[in-house]
């Protein structure tokens, strides 16, 4: 019995066809009718297919056959960009002379010429009347000065007239509130003033006391008296001209931190 | 103060600058410039009048309300043309997926609420709106252009209708150079294509 496994592929038929087939492979052969029917049928076909009659073409396959070659001589077909450029007027003269020798090409490059001639003489539509004030009532002009800012207010209460009763309304209520209280002002002129006096004492009165009251309790503490021993002019000016500069160091300071970086520092950034 | 004139005739870069100062008339002249333009674009990407109205109105209310955002190195056609395709893709991308639900929407479980919620194919009345409609839109080339899927049909209209060129459309779509010619030649062989019966 044969291994099924070790018939002959179609690759080593070939093979043996040939006479290539190795020695170890071919004797396979010997001992299969499988592979050795397949092999001589396969022969046999070969041999019927080199007898077989060779058919002579038409008289016009030579004058055909160089039709064909006069066109492959004309050059390669128009490319779509070719196609564009032909259309726009700016192929190169060598190229365009391929149209005079390929009616395939001369056909399509008419059909996309009229193509496009038609695209480009398609009419604009017209929207409804009215279409700029339509967009105009939803767009925000940008306000840059006190006229824009008023014709913005304008635009937007004509947008809404109820806005405008709102406005006319809010305008009314502070207006008449403004008016009453200068003609009640007007009218009672002695009580405004007495009262502004009497506002003013007061004032006067109560910083007064709480200096007094301040300077008091300061005198009572402990330490006061050897503070205000401590405190000479001299020691006082000493005092306030540290205090200056440490404030002075301490604005430097703050500004260097806060610097933005220079060119060189940015461009060192990642 | 410059007046009407020498708005007509100033740059859209110019009108821009004034419209940051807050200037009503250069708002309404670049509406002007390019109403037409902008609501033809949508018109043809969404094919539907109201809709496009509405959409092309989205268009110069987002476009104006962030002047202040617009950089003076493009042109402005390019980033108003960029704004409008933008929200037509985006009507059309969200039009998709209700159109999934045509037999009813996704929670409607009785037989009544299917009926009711689904798309009423073929029922649009002829209005006058639809039939100014079928007439704008109803030549061979405009039926063509319709049956285009929408990335092409906005690059073809952006090529050939408003003349920018591959460069602009590829930064204004923010697609490779390569993808918006590609897109353009498979447009224009599809329209070829489409419209071979009338050459015959």
């Amino acid at each position: 019995m044969v291994d099924a496994a070790s018939h002959l592929t179609n690759d080593e038929l070939d093979a043996w066809l040939e006479g290539r087939l190795p020695q170890h492979r071919s004797s396979h052969l010997e001992t299969c009718d499988l592979c050795r029917t397949a092999a001589e049928e396969t022969r046999e076909v070969i041999l019927q297919l080199g007898r077989l009659a060779k058919a002579a073409p038409s008289i016009s396959f030579a004058d055909r056959v160089m039709a064909r070659v006069s066109l492959s001589q004309a050059g390669e077909h128009f490319s779509p960009e070719e196609l564009d450029l032909w259309v726009s007027g700016v192929l190169p003269a060598e190229r365009q002379q391929h149209l005079q020798r390929c009616s395939r090409c001369q056909t399509v490059a008419d059909a996309e010429r009229v193509l496009v001639m038609r695209l480009e003489a398609l009419p604009l539509f017209d929207p409804q009347p009215g279409f700029a004030d339509k967009v105009m009532e939803r767009v925000d002009l940008p306000v840059t000065s006190l006229a824009s800012a008023w014709r913005g207010f304008t635009r937007s209460a004509a947008r809404q007239p109820m806005n405008i009763g709102l406005a006319a309304g809010v305008a009314m209520l502070l207006g008449g509130s403004l008016a009453a209280s200068a003609a009640w002002a007007a009218a009672n002129q002695d009580v405004i003033t007495g009262a502004g006096t009497w506002m003013v004492g007061q004032a006067q009165q109560w910083f007064w006391q709480a200096a007094a009251i301040g300077t008091a309790l300061l005198e009572r503490q402990s330490w006061y008296g050897a503070a205000r021993a401590a405190l000479t002019p001299g020691r006082i000016a000493a005092l306030a001209a540290c205090a200056a500069l440490a404030y002075a160091g301490g604005v430097a300071l703050l500004r260097r931190l806060l610097a933005l970086p220079g060119p060189q520092t940015a461009r060192a950034l990642p | 103060m410059a007046d009407e004139r020498d708005l007509i005739s100033a740059t859209d870069q110019e009108i821009v600058a004034l419209a940051r100062e807050g200037r009503e008339a250069a708002y309404r002249e670049l509406i002007r410039r390019y109403e037409r333009p902008v609501f033809s674009l949508v018109l043809r990407m969404v094919r539907d009048r109201q809709l496009a109205e509405d959409l092309a109105q989205e268009t110069f209310i987002k476009a104006l309300n962030a002047i202040g955002s617009y950089r003076p190195e493009f042109k402005f056609s390019s980033w108003i043309f960029k704004i409008a395709n933008n929200a037509a893709i985006d009507h059309l991308r969200r039009r998709e997926i209700d159109t999934l639900s045509i037999d009813g929407a996704p929670h409607a479980t009785t037989a009544e609420d299917i009926e009711a919620t689904a798309l009423q194919v073929g029922d649009k009345g002829e209005t006058p709106l639809a039939e100014l409609e079928a007439r704008e839109l109803g030549t061979a080339i405009e039926r063509a252009i319709g049956r285009l899927r929408p990335e092409y049909r906005s690059c073809i209209m952006l090529r050939h209708v408003e003349g920018l060129a591959y460069e602009e459309i590829a930064q204004l779509l923010e697609l490779p150079l390569g993808t918006v010619k590609t897109y353009i030649h498979r447009a224009r062989h599809e329209l070829r294509d489409m419209l071979a019966h009338l050459r015959d």
